[in-house]
Parts: C-alpha cells; structure tokens; sequence
C-alpha cells in the first residue's frame, strides 16, 4: 500500500479564492484576516467601540456570543452586533462552517500534533543545567547575561521553537498575561503547536538534503520523502528510531519513503556512507574514501569495512528480472519485439513496444534492494594490509558487533543499524545531544557538529555528559529533551554575540547572536500577512519526470498494475500504449521539423501537424498516467482568508498584477513550499540551503537582500496597506495605539516614547504617508532580521 | 574621478543619515562600520586586470574533454580531434574550442588532495582546506580588497548561476567583498528602482527612521554581522544610482551576438560576464553544474559539453574583438577530474589525483599544453600543477602580492594562494 500522509485532525478548509479576486478584494480592503491566538480559539476580539477582550469563542445561541475571557477564566455574553465587523463577519463564517454552534466551539483547523511529555524532572533538569552553566562561568571569571525582558523572551521564543515570529494577538496575549509561569507555558504551548512541525522540518531537510524537485523530488522520492519527514516531526517518532528507519529502509519510496535516504545517493553508495557517518555520528569519512585519513584515525580499510555493512544494498532495480511476473512481460514484451522487427532477433531494444515497455515501468527502476553485491578494496588500493580488489568483510569503526555470522545483506544492515542507534554508541548520542543544544542555543558545545575528532572538548564537558544522560533518560525524544532545553534560564538570558573570527570570545553566557534564518525570515513575513499560517499545509506534492507523474501518496501505474492485473493484461497495456507512444514520437518529429521550418510553420498544413502533435502528447501522457483510483488526500491549499459578504470582483488584471497573484499565491510557511526554492525566490536570496550539501544555509548578508526589503512592492505597498498588523491598527483609536498596534506585530516590542513622538508628528502631516514610511522602516531594521 | 565619486556617495549618506537621527532625536550614532583599506603593493605589472572564471562543478572529467586517452579501453565512444594548434587534440566534444586553441593553455596535470565535492570546491576557490574555525576569501574577494574596483558604483565581484551558498565569498575580509549573487542571467538586477511612492528625500526620511528605530539595537549589538547589514544597505545605494546599471541588462545585446552566446542558461551567463567586464566588474564567476558523473558519463558530458563549447568559444572571440582579451583573465576551474575507469553504472568516479583546468587571455600565452598524464589519465607524468600553484597563477596575472602576509581578525596569518607559486612557463 502506498504511504500515506498523516490525516489531519479535522478537515481542511477548502474555501480557497481565486488570487485575481483576493487582489481585488484586498484593494478594497474588503478581507478580514482570521486571527489566531495562542490556542486554537483564542483571539482578540473588538467591539465597535473599540475596546479589546482577549478572549476564547464559547458558543452562539440567538444573536448573543458567549466567550471565555483569557485574563479571569469568566463567560462573558455580548451581542454580536456590538463587535467590529470584522469580529462578526469571523463569527458568522465559524458558525456557517459549523465549527461555532449554540453548546460550543470547535476551534479552527489545528492538526494532530503529538503532545509533549510535560514531567516535573524536565523542570529539575533545567535547573541542573543552570547550576552547571554557573559552576562553569564562575571557572571562567566571567558574568552570565541577564535575563532578558518579556518582549525579547517572546520573540525569540517563537522565533526558536516554531520558527516565526509572533502574531500581533500573539504577542498582546503574551505581554498582558499576569501569570508568573507564562513563560513555561509558552514553551508547552509552542511545542505542541503546528509550527513545531514547520521549524524542525527546516532543519532536517537542511541536514538530510531533502529535495522536492529535479531528479531527487520525482524518481529518487523526495515528495514522498518530505512528506513523511513531516509526520516523523508531528509524531515525534523517538531519533533513534527515526534513524533505524532511514537505515534499515527498503521497498519504493512511495511505500516506504525512508529508502529516498539511499535513493538521494543514487549510484554513490560510498558517498551515502560517508555521509551517515557525518550526520549521525559526527565523523568525517569522505578523505578515508581514497586513502587513510590525514588527521583522524580513520583508515581507508576501515572506511570500506563499514561500507560493506550497507554495500549490499541496490538503489537501480532491474524491472525485467525483479520476479516472475516481471520476467513473463518482458519475455512476452521481447516476442512482440521481434514480430515488430518482421521477426529478426537482435535490435529488440529499439522497437516502439520495447520502448514504450521500459517508459512504462521506468519509476520501478528506483527502489531500495538487498543483493549479494560484495564490496572489493580499489584496483589501485596503496597499502599492505590487504591486497587490492580483496573482497571486504563488514566491521564496525569502534565497538563491539560480531560479524561472523552476517552473510546476508539484510541481517548486515539490521546489525549496523542496530549498531548505530544504540544506547551504548556514545558518538550517536553525544551528536544528537549537541546538535539540539546547538538549536536551541544557536551553538554547539562542540563545533562542527557533524566533525567531532577524538580531540574535540566540549565547551563545557560536564554539560555535555549530562546532555547526553539527559537525551538516553528520555529515550531519544526529542521534544522532552528540547522542553528542558527551552526551560532553562540560558535560554531566557540576553544573546551574546560570537565572533567567528576571533577563537575563545563566547563563554555560554548566554545564547548566541544569530541572524534569523531564510525559513524564519521567510515565515515571518508569511506570518504578517496571513496570521493564520500555521493553518495552511501543503497536503500533496507532485514532480514530473520524463513525463511520469508522482504524486504524494499515489503509487505510479506501474506499481498499481503489477499487483493488480494479470501479466496478459499488462502486457495487453503496454500494446495499446505502444501505439500512443509511437504516434506521439512519430509526430514530434513531425512537428520538430515544421516549427524549425518558417515557410511551413503558418501553413494550413504546418498548423494541422502542430495540433495534431497537441492531440498525439496528451493522448501519450493519459495512457503513461492512468487514473488508477488511488486519489491523493487533498489538493494543495491555497490561501485561507476570509472574506465579508462581498460580490466578487472579475477584471482583467494586468502582468505586474498576475506576477504579484502568483506571489501572493506562494504565501505559506517555507516547509508547505518546493524544497529548495528556486533561484531568485526570497528564501534563496537570504541563504536558504540549496540541498546539495549537508547543513548548507547559510546567513550571510547580500546587496539583493536589501534591495528586496527596500524597493519591493511588497514591503512598500503589500506590508504596508495590507497586512495583518496593520489591519488591526487601522481598529485603533488613537494615534498612540496605532502606533503600538504596528510595533508589535513587526518587531514584537512596544515603541519608546521618544520613537511614539517623533511618529505622531508623521501622522499629523500625512497619516497614510505615516504608516508606509514606518513600516518600510521596520522591514528595513537589523532588529527585523537578528533574534535577540 | 572614481575615488572621488565613491567617497562623496559614502559621506554624504551616512552624514544625511546622522544629521536626521540626531535632528530627531538629539543622540549620536553607534559607530558604523570601518573598513580596512590595504595599501596596494603591487609586486610586478598585472598582465590582467578582470577574471571570468568559469566554474564547472561537480568535478569534471578530463579525458572526456581536454585530455583525451584514445587507445584506453574506458575511453568510451568519445574521439580526440585536431585543433588548430598542431600537435594538440582534445575532445570531439569540444569542436569549436578545438578551433580556439590557440588562445587557450591547457593544464592537464592539475591535482588536488580532496576527492569530496565540498572540500574539493572549497579548496578550488580558497586555496586552503576547510576549517571548521575560519573562513578563507575566495580569489575576487582578496583581488577587491587588495586592488580595488574600477567601478565604484558597481559591485566588484559578482557570481552568475549557480547556488547563493557557494564557495569562496569574502571569508574574513571584510563582507563588501562578498559577490553579489544573480540566480538567473536574465532577470537583471531585482528590485534596482525604487517604489514608484518613494523620492530620493523619502528614501533618505525612511533610512533614517529606520536608523533610529535600530538605535538601541545597534548599541546593545555591535556586532560584525550587523555592520555588514549597514555595508550592505550602502553597497545598494551606490547600486541603485549607478549610471553603468545597463550592463545588467542582456536584453541590450544585439540578437546576433545572443546566438553566438546559445540560448542556454550558460551562454547567457558568459554573455552577461562580458558586460559586467565592459562595464568594470573585476571578477565574475560563472557555475555550470552537473559534472558529477557518477551515472552514464558519456551522455552526460556530451550533453554538458554542448553549451560550454559553444558559449565559452563565443566568449572568447568576443572578447578578442572587443579588445578585452588581453586585459581579462578566462579561467575555466573544477574540483577535480574523474576515473578513466567506467563504473557499473557506465559513470566515473570522483579522481583528484589528476585533472585539467584551463587559462586564456590576460597574458596567458594560447596554444600551449602544460603537464600530462598517463596513458589512461589516471597519473601525471610531467610539470604536476597544485590547487595553491594555480590559483597563485592567476593572482600573478592579476599582479596581486602573492607573498604578502594578511591577518584574519583573529589574528592568524593568510597569503592569497597560500604559499602557491605561479607557472611563469604559462606566460
């Protein structure tokens, strides 16, 4: 059965508008913004008066609305007609949706995700971390930072644990709470969240190079491979799990889409080793692929002994042998073969039917599969201790696995994995341990992460060996393991700034200095603009490959036929699709010359030959692209706004207008987006990872990223007329509170009074003008960019 | 002139910028950032003065393109060719070059000790082997910082396609030198003109209100990556007043020279490195990727083969009759060669222990073969060539101080090369 992504809680909403229409819509400032808070109900509500309640939906009965208020737990009853329009026509629309009934609230679409284990000895380990830090400063000489204020702490928090920054209600919800625990709550709050989901896939994309496009996305898997890693996150299946499972992978992606952890190798089987070693155990092997390590202990004999556990494994399946079946089509598909060929042997490969048989069964090619494949050291193999093209028997770098009885390529890689994510393989650990450290912190105690040597010392090796007991104490689960991390007093301390230039300026007083990443720029300006951005997933990807569609949670054809129809019937397919595969060839030739022949090009002819070539491709596509029942969960969700009861608006809109839909229609948090972006998209400019390499974003400043923020319509015209925060300031009273409305929803803080009088005075000449000049002024902040 | 310009462009918007945060506000600004200037200590004249370095990553396979091995049972169905240089052959893949030879040197004995992609490229565009504590400029950073720009409104290192994570920026230097990043040769420089809603004075009221917002901030942070956002603000400015923005603009070519280019991604990214060199860009770096081979080499490399042929060709007579060869170094680098060996899967494997790389113009003397390789490709037999050596070689051409010593912020001492000495045989 193919793999299928995890269902959603409740049903997605599917109201999405056509982007001519959202455009129009928003020039008229005609669309209200759904605007959640911190659980799935809570929001800010407004009456026309303009007075705030921050308050959860409770119920409708008649025209009154009942509602929970955050501050005091008490019902509160209103009148829906005293509320803003806005609040009303978000009102009217749950209760359409029928989400909101007379009994209760049903809250807005928040997916499953797995709740964080919330212990008490959490909270006791991040004060043993705290003391550990304090023994290790007073060591040092040096101060821990303070303790940084509300508004920061909110910031960062969102920005560490989900990846964006707060929304305006987010923020006000945050900074009005009294409770002397907010802080901890947040934590829980936020890592139960979607956006937990969204951040953490970031990451592991960057690490695991997942690809969604090219080769890598359609035959090597990615889609499916995306996907998945999303659920293994909203799961929060336990690492060492997680990891067994990439190893130990086999079958299609579209079944099991662990194997694309091989598949992304495709043909490098050394490579991918190199690279298991690198990401799971820290240790870099690449020098030992060709000769002994020059600075760490690694041999290239002991590179290819660990090799030897995985080398039995075969990314490029032969179709025509893979089982009985297969071989019955292909014998019957070589008979038609040769009858094409007027009966002559030989040449087979070049008939229509053989062809259009392997294009057929192409995506069968690429899967996972033990052989008996033996690994032989290189012809040109330089050293004594074994002769060049010896076969070499599998052995692990360090530790204890006894091998002797490990034929089979199957039982190898159990072993190996078994091996690997053990407890007692102090190196697994110690990387996952340091590299969650280094997520959370922004800086490992050990740096590189993924390059520890016998000779690397922990910034602080005491921490570093409770991190560890720490990360075997909660079996691997990473979200325990980050809720003590995010608990502790280092997390909430000022930032300090880490030269990388200059060795031994960073003591742990604090957290690093960082620029925010290209997802959480990304995500924070998605955030702006669609508060309710966690809420919009990208459901089903597709890559196309040689003209074989593949779709998240749909097997190819070829899989569905195999098991599906008897070896006549296949092969009676594959003749009717022959002859489709042989017009739509025959007719590109056709056409090819036609269109390269400007006398013949406008002719009668020429056109008839073109739309003919038209008619012969979609026919070839249809028949290589069955509809074979297996529908995909749910068509990509489009924006989720909300609108009032408007008539919709249809003009034509103009090339700027439609480059700008297409924009707008791109607005969804970076892991519901192709992975990587393509060149000139905003997360490519400010360093997202181009997945070639493993880690590979990077931070750096760049001239097009200040041209985007300061010339762009969007931060001119979309931010600044039409975004969330400024939505909601245009509810606000005064000047004042307009003011405060749009500093926090962008920078998350409240103005000094020195910036709110310089800002009335803006207002008072040209209130429009007012607010386009402070909200590129924002955009344009280093604040904006640096997590605090 | 230049100097002049660029000093006046600078003053003048951080003076406007201080004047109005204090007219608004009655405070000074946290210092901005200082930028070093080296004394440039010419050691002999430059033979050039640009650099269009074409980088083919993925590591590309040397006997299938400049040092071809006929008579190698894993030569595969590819043939040598004659050029018009007796006596020299290389791929049949490559007929217009080989048509070219006389104005290329062709090192067939480059080697290198890092046989990943990663460490490979890093070193290529560094000289230096990844660390995991520093990180080392690449050659148009340390060419920028060492002999200036000779257009003080463009920026003067620039890389064409290819991904904006790539190798070899400004490392320690300062971050100005970074290459400005175009994605995609055709778009033109995204976002140059200001809003149509905003004038010059209102460009400069919203800097300074963003100045001001940031007041705190850059006084609780001074830190090097928030001055290099400031550098960077700067650098846009200067951009986007530039007269010379046109050379950003390939559709300003005559259609005839876009055919010779090709139509591909990469012909209009040599075409666009011509006009940024016209216009005094002095290190352009092109990537063309896809040379790792390990699958179906021939099919591949023929395929690759076909736009780098036909562009870099085009690129070369272009810049010969517009007078620019002499003056513009055309390097063409990879990480490096590959197996003469055939895997199972008809690839090649990554091999350093012996590649080619290619010099033109710029003083490089054409029609030349320097080093060689065994009868199968596999050893240099002649005249071996390192990553530093090479890399030296073009910052003698460019008459960069080889042995001056730089120090990173650390404190740690840097050459451009790292201690490489240049092929003089090749001017």
């Amino acid at each position: 059965m193919p793999y299928k992504p995890l269902p959603f809680a409740l049903t997605m909403r599917k109201d999405t508008l056509p982007i001519q229409k959202i455009i129009a819509l928003l020039a008229l400032n005609l669309i209200a913004y759904v605007v959640p808070a911190l659980t799935a109900s809570a929001r800010i509500f407004t009456n026309l008066e303009g007075k705030t309640i921050d308050a959860e939906l409770h119920s409708y009965e008649g025209d009154q609305v009942r509602f929970k208020k955050l501050a005091d737990g008490r019902l509160y009853k209103l009148p829906l007609e005293a509320l803003s329009l806005k609040d009303q026509s978000f009102i009217r629309n749950e209760q359409k949706s029928g989400r909101l009934t007379i009994t209760g609230y049903t809250g807005l679409n928040v997916p499953s995700v797995v709740e964080v284990k919330k212990d008490k000895l959490h909270i006791n380990a991040s004060r043993q971390i705290d003391q550990m830090l304090a023994t290790h400063l007073k060591t040092k000489g040096v101060q821990p930072e303070p303790i940084v204020d509300d508004a920061t702490y909110l910031r960062r928090a969102y920005l560490k644990i989900i990846g964006r920054i707060p929304t305006h209600a987010e923020a006000v919800h945050f900074l009005n709470s009294s409770s002397p625990d907010k802080r901890r709550q947040l934590v829980d709050k936020l890592l139960d969240s979607p956006g937990y989901i969204s951040h953490n896939f970031n990451l592991w994309a960057d690490v695991l190079r997942v690809k969604t496009t090219g080769r890598e996305g359609s035959r090597f898997g990615g889609i499916f491979y995306a996907q998945w890693l999303k659920d293994q996150i909203r799961e929060n299946v336990a690492y060492d799990d997680f990891v067994a499972s990439l190893i130990t992978a086999e079958g299609y992606p579209w079944d099991n889409p662990a194997t694309a952890y091989y598949l992304r190798d495709f043909g490098m089987p050394l490579d991918n080793m190199s690279m298991t070693a690198q990401i799971f155990l820290g240790t870099q092997l690449q020098c030992a692929q060709c000769h002994d390590h020059p600075t760490d202990n690694w041999t290239q004999k002991e590179f290819y002994e660990l090799s030897a556990f995985t080398y039995g494994i075969n990314t490029r399946v032969n179709t025509r042998a893979a089982n009985t079946k297969t071989q019955s089509i292909y014998k019957k598909i070589t008979e038609l073969a040769r009858k094409e060929n007027g009966g002559k042997k030989g040449k087979a490969n070049n008939t229509y039917v053989m062809r259009a048989a392997k294009e057929f069964m192409q995506p069968l090619q690429w899967g996972v599969e033990h052989t008996k494949r033996p690994l032989k050291l290189p012809h040109d193999y330089q050293y004594d201790d074994a002769a060049p093209k010896s076969v070499v028997k599998p052995s692990i770098l360090y530790g204890e696995l006894d091998t002797t009885e490990l034929h089979d390529s199957t039982t190898r890689v159990a072993s190996y994995a078994d091996w690997m994510v053990s407890k007692n393989n102090e190196r697994f650990t110690k990387v996952i341990a340091n590299r969650m450290w280094k997520h959370v912190m922004g800086k490992g105690l050990i740096e590189p992460v993924d390059n520890l040597t016998d000779e690397s010392v922990a910034d602080s090796p005491e921490l570093m060996a409770f991190l560890e007991s720490l990360m075997k104490s909660v079996d691997y689960d990473l979200k325990q393991y980050l809720r003590v991390l995010y608990n502790t007093d280092q997390f909430q301390r000022a930032a300090v700034i880490d030269n990388p230039d200059l060795d031994d300026d960073y003591n742990l007083e604090g957290p690093v200095f960082q620029r925010m990443s290209a997802e959480q720029i990304w995500d924070s300006i998605a955030t702006l603009m669609t508060p309710d951005i966690d809420q919009i997933y990208q459901q089903s990807y597709r890559a196309t490959n040689q003209g074989t569609v593949y779709e998240t949670g749909k097997r190819p054809a070829a899989a569905v036929f195999l098991e599906e129809k008897s070896s006549a019937e296949f092969v009676e397919y594959i003749k009717e699709y022959a002859v489709k595969y042989k017009a739509y060839t025959e007719m590109r030739t056709k056409a090819a010359e036609v269109r390269n022949d400007p006398k013949r090009k406008n002719t009668k002819e020429g056109k008839a030959i073109l739309s003919a070539m038209r008619k012969a491709t979609a026919e070839w596509r249809a028949m290589l692209n069955p509809d074979v029942g297996e529908d995909s969960d749910d068509a990509p969700i489009g924006m989720t706004m909300m609108m009032s009861n408007t008539p919709l608006l249809s003009d034509k809109p103009s090339k700027d207008q439609r480059s700008q839909e297409k924009w707008m229609r791109g607005i969804r948090r970076a892991s519901e987006l192709q992975s990587p972006q393509a060149s000139g998209h905003l997360l490519e400019v400010f360093g997202q990872s181009d997945r070639m390499l493993i880690e590979n974003a990077d931070d750096s400043e760049n001239v097009l990223q200040a041209l985007f923020l300061m010339n762009s319509w969007q931060t001119n015209w979309l931010l600044a007329s039409k975004s969330a925060p400024v939505v909601e300031a245009r509810l606000a009273q005064t000047v004042e509170e307009k003011i405060e409305t749009l500093y926090i929803g962008f920078l998350s803080r409240k103005p000094t009074q020195a910036e709110t009088d310089t800002l009335i005075e803006y207002y008072k000449k040209d209130p429009k003008k007012a607010r386009e000049r402070i909200i590129w002024a924002m955009m344009n902040t280093q604040q904006f960019l640096f997590i605090q | 002139m230049y100097k002049e310009l660029n000093q006046m462009d600078e003053l003048s918007r951080r003076k406007f910028i201080q004047y109005s945060a204090k007219a608004l506000l009655g405070v000074g600004l946290a210092s901005v950032g200082q930028t070093p200037v080296w004394a440039s200590e010419v050691v002999r004249k430059a033979t050039a003065k640009n650099v269009i370095y074409i980088y083919l990553s993925g590591g590309m396979s040397h006997i299938d393109t400049f040092d071809p091995k006929p008579g190698w049972k894993d030569q595969g169905p590819v043939q040598a060719i004659d050029t018009n240089v007796s006596g020299i052959r290389i791929s049949q893949y490559l007929p217009s070059l080989a048509q070219r030879m006389d104005k290329l040197a062709i090192i067939r004995s480059m080697y290198s000790n890092q046989g990943a992609h990663e460490q490979g490229d890093y070193f290529m565009h560094t000289s230096y082997e990844k660390r995991g504590t520093i990180r080392h400029p690449g050659l148009g950073a340390w060419l920028n910082s060492m002999s200036g720009k000779t257009n003080s409104t463009l920026p003067g290192n620039v890389r064409i396609g290819g991904s904006n994570n790539a190798q070899g920026g400004a490392g320690f230097l300062d971050s100005k030198y970074e290459p400005l990043h175009l994605g995609n040769p055709e778009g033109g420089l995204p976002h140059i003109k200001a809003h149509r809603s905003v004038d010059d004075i209102e460009m400069q009221e919203r800097m300074a209100l963003a100045e001001m917002m940031d007041l705190s901030f850059h006084q609780k942070y001074p830190s090097k990556k928030v001055r290099a956002y400031s550098d960077v603000y700067e650098e846009a400015m200067k951009l986007m007043t530039s007269k010379d923005l046109e050379a950003f603009d390939l559709s300003k070519e005559p259609s005839l020279s876009r055919k010779l280019y090709g139509d591909s991604r990469f012909g209009k990214s040599c075409l666009l490195a011509r006009r940024l060199v016209e216009h005094g860009v002095r290190f352009v770096e092109l990537t063309l990727g896809g040379w790792d081979t390990h699958n179906d080499n021939h099919d591949n490399v023929e395929q690759l083969t076909n736009p780098l042929d036909q562009s870099v060709a085009a690129l070369l007579d272009d810049l010969h009759y517009r007078g620019l060869l002499d003056e513009t170094l055309v390097v063409i680098g990879t990480e490096f060669g590959r197996t003469p060996d055939l895997n199972a899967n008809a690839g090649r494997n990554h091999h350093p222990t012996a590649f080619t790389c290619v010099l033109a113009g710029g003083g490089i003397k054409g029609g030349q073969v320097y080093g060689a390789t065994d009868e199968r490709g596999h050893s240099i037999t002649e005249n071996g060539v390192t990553v530093p050596n090479f890399n030296a070689t073009i910052a003698y051409a460019l008459g960069l101080p080889l042995d001056k010593v730089v120090y990173s912020p650390s404190g740690r001492p840097f050459q451009i090369a790292h201690k490489g000495q240049p092929v003089k045989a090749l001017f």
